[in-house]
């Protein structure tokens, strides 16, 4: 159990210094802006339709919990406006990160990994082409604004669950529960919202692109990659979930003086 | 004892097996020999039913196999062992928990005591003594071959079919593999089928000599008969046997 | 759309083996430890932290809608225990557990473990899945109480730290928002979750191609479709107990 959890913390250890690696590389050659486009291409068309179904049922979920919640209290308008922050703020971009945690870096470190114990990477670096500069950093950065679109795309499609099951089981008409929407959500609150896909498009980058790149031991050592891909992703976007929420508590407090 | 007769398989558009008809009398080993992707582990992987043909029949003791279910199946399995291209060793048991693992399926009735009997003299006639803790990540690649060996027999079949039991193998422990084949073959007395693109293997051990391209059956013969072929890819693999032969 | 006709195939033959007795009990246990025992560190050590978000996540909310925080606990209790307890946890277990299975069945695949086993006479999906369907049912029960139980009691120290709530005060309050029931119906979308890891995972797996690739494909496929097919049966679930209250 203690064993565990040292292991991760190796782990992130290991995974911020390979970042460091590939910012380094970046600062002294860059690759072509083309591969990157080439990347964010790709990885947001193959990827589009699972954070938007994903972002669909969660706005859908948190609108039935809410009702049942508000109703209680007779708050039934409120309903728009509390249940898109809920989703916008937290859950959304938590879940819909955890899917794309699957999504994206469960299949990038797989492709990765692939190419490391089928000696791909190693053929690049006795072509002399230095592999971070040619294979990684394409991904790296494609990954960060790719997840970045794809959760904010999630989080657009949450909104319209939210609308639907409001009419269907709420029996809010979808007119008055968008005119709630702004009461509620503030533009920090979506500048937060966004702010946590960003943290998490960075931290997925990072780890799918550390994990396939290190993977070893044939078939099998891929499969190896994935999974830890997948379970240190989720574990660092939890952690980074805490983190930014108490960053824009302090700076809400600090340049607003609460609300 | 098994029979072929127009065998035919295709996977969607592509046809791998196209009618391949023949024969295996008791008791021989009969090698099938075949460039990579001509179908050979197909055709094998279809006498067991781990794949169906899509049209034709395959019989084993006259028992139609092509069409029967997997329940049915079983007892068809039973009189088959099967050695694998890889070694196929479960790799969360040990090597005498592999070794024991069809035996305590198939014969339910042996005590631990004759289970540990029998799995130490199927591991000495594949010459492998001391291995039975290990795990089979722990030992060679060859030795794993063996194992995988000592597993089929354990169970005493009477057809043993080999999906390239040499690929990926040096050449010391191909012929130690090879002359394996040959004296379990005969001394459990068991009809074999082998896959295998080595011919000179196949011209040290078989009985009958069937050689395979694109599905199709090209040229046959007794090691002997073959050696005197016409054909050009039978000449081309005599010819790299010949090559190996010199070389040593 | 062949695969979801396999899916259909496979998980009817899957459901055959998983009613018919019996059991090999040895191997269901083994799967237990690695399921529940092993993917607890990790469940526990997330949960802690999304206890700590949800906390100051319902705070802001309350302030704008209330005007002050005495609602948190029972608002946060009540995200906890619907949503965010098991549906964390439920995740985490797909990319741990199912991730794990799709690679070790895949590998199985490949190497013609599988093709040994029905050589030997044995049914692949009965040998390997309902082991692992039945550790993954009881598992994600188990995991969902105590990883809800568990988040509960952070959220109560956080708000007792940051809010100045007494544990009575946090009690008192979370009661007013949240009953047994609710614990028990976590308990059982877990479970449900549970199931269909398993299922998922080993059907990829069996699909596998060979090679690396295969393997990394086959564990990818059983991760989304497993995170997204829990996504939405939480949606239904959430539907059906909505009229139970």
């Amino acid at each position: 159990m203690l064993k565990a959890l040292t292991d991760i913390l190796d782990d992130i250890g290991a995974c911020i210094l390979f970042v460091r690696e590939v910012v380094r590389t970046a600062w002294r050659s860059p690759c072509t802006l083309e591969s990157v486009c080439e990347q964010i291409w790709k990885v947001t068309l193959q990827s589009l339709p699972a954070p938007a179904m994903a972002g669909f049922f969660v706005g859908a979920i948190m609108t039935v919990q809410f009702t049942m919640q508000i109703k209680a209290f007779g708050a039934l308008g409120y309903l728009g406006g509390l249940s898109t922050s809920g989703t916008v703020r937290e859950v959304g971009p938590l879940l819909i990160a955890f899917l794309l945690s699957g999504k994206v870096g469960a299949f990038t470190s797989a492709e990765l990994g692939t190419m490391r114990v089928t000696e791909q990477i190693d053929a690049i670096r006795c072509l002399g082409a230095n592999p971070i500069q040619e294979i990684i950093l394409p991904r790296f950065l494609g990954i960060i604004v790719s997840s970045f679109f794809l959760l904010a795309a999630g989080l657009f499609m949450s909104i319209f669950g939210g609308l639907l099951m409001g009419a269907l089981f709420s029996g809010i008409n979808p007119d008055e529960y968008l005119r709630h929407i702004p009461t509620i959500v503030s533009f920090f609150s979506i500048g937060n919202g966004l702010f946590k896909c960003l943290v998490f498009a960075l931290i997925l980058a990072a780890v799918c692109t550390y994990k396939g790149f290190t993977a070893t031991g044939g078939a099998k050592g891929v499969g190896r990659a994935v999974v830890s891909t997948a379970v240190l992703t989720m574990v660092g976007i939890v952690v980074a979930d805490w983190f930014t929420s108490l960053l824009s508590e302090t700076a809400l407090d600090m340049f607003w003086g609460g609300v | 004892m098994i029979e072929f007769r127009e065998v035919r398989k295709s996977f969607g558009e592509r046809e791998i097996l196209k009618g391949i008809t023949f024969s295996v009398p008791e008791g021989q080993i009969l090698f099938i020999l075949g460039t990579s992707g001509t179908g050979k582990s197909v055709l094998l992987k279809n006498i067991v039913g781990l794949l169906q043909p899509t049209s034709g029949a395959i019989l084993i003791d006259e028992v139609d196999v092509s069409q029967l279910k997997e329940e049915q199946l079983f007892p068809i399995r039973k009189k088959c062992g099967m050695v694998f291209q890889h070694p196929a060793l479960f790799d969360s048991l040990s090597v005498f928990e592999n070794v024991a693992f069809g035996l305590r399926k198939h014969s339910p009735e042996l005590t631990e005591k004759e289970v540990q009997a029998r799995v130490r003299e199927c591991l000495s006639l594949v010459h492998l003594i001391d291995v039975e803790d290990k795990m089979p990540q722990e030992i060679s690649y060859g030795m794993q071959k063996r194992v995988s060996l000592a597993r089929t027999v354990a169970v005493s079949p009477r057809i043993l079919l080999f999906d390239e039991p040499t690929t990926g193998l040096d050449p010391v422990t191909t012929r130690a593999i090879n002359r394996l084949i040959f004296e379990l073959s005969r001394k459990l007395k068991t009809t074999s089928l082998v896959v295998s693109h080595d011919m000179q293997c196949a011209l040290e051990i078989a009985d009958h000599i069937i050689v395979l391209d694109k599905g199709e059956i090209v040229d046959q013969g007794s090691p002997e008969g073959l050696k005197k072929s016409r054909h050009e890819l039978t000449k081309d693999f005599l010819k790299e046997a010949l090559d190996a032969e010199g070389a040593h | 759309m062949t695969v979801v006709a396999d899916f259909g195939f496979y998980a009817w033959r899957s459901a055959k083996a998983i009613l018919s007795p019996p059991y090999r009990m040895k191997d269901i246990f083994q799967q237990l430890e690695f399921v529940t025992w092993q993917s607890l560190p990790v469940i526990l050590f997330c949960v802690c932290f999304a206890a700590v978000v949800t906390i100051i996540e319902s705070s802001f909310h309350m302030k704008i809608v209330v005007q002050n925080d005495a609602l948190v606990p029972g608002f946060a209790a009540l995200l906890i225990l619907r949503e965010l307890g098991v549906v964390v946890s439920s995740l985490l277990l797909t990319s741990r557990v199912g991730a794990g299975l799709a690679a070790e069945v895949g590998s199985m695949q490949v190497t013609e473990q599988v093709d040994a086993l029905r050589m030997l006479g044995i049914d692949p999906v009965r040998f390997l899945v309902v082991p692992r369907f039945f550790a993954c049912v009881v598992g994600g029960f188990v995991l969902s109480l105590i990883a809800n139980l568990v988040c509960l009691y952070c959220a109560m120290l956080v708000s007792e730290y940051k809010l100045g709530y007494s544990s009575g005060a946090f009690i008192t309050s979370m009661r007013a928002f949240v009953d047994f029931q609710d614990l028990v119906f976590a308990g059982v979308k877990g479970a449900c979750f549970g199931a269909v890891i398993p299922l998922v995972s080993c059907f990829f797996g069996f699909r596998c191609r060979s090679g690396a690739e295969g393997v990394g494909l086959a564990t990818t496929n059983a991760v989304v479709v497993s995170s997204v097919a829990i996504i939405t049966l939480d949606f239904v679930l959430t539907y059906v107990f909505s009229h139970f209250y």
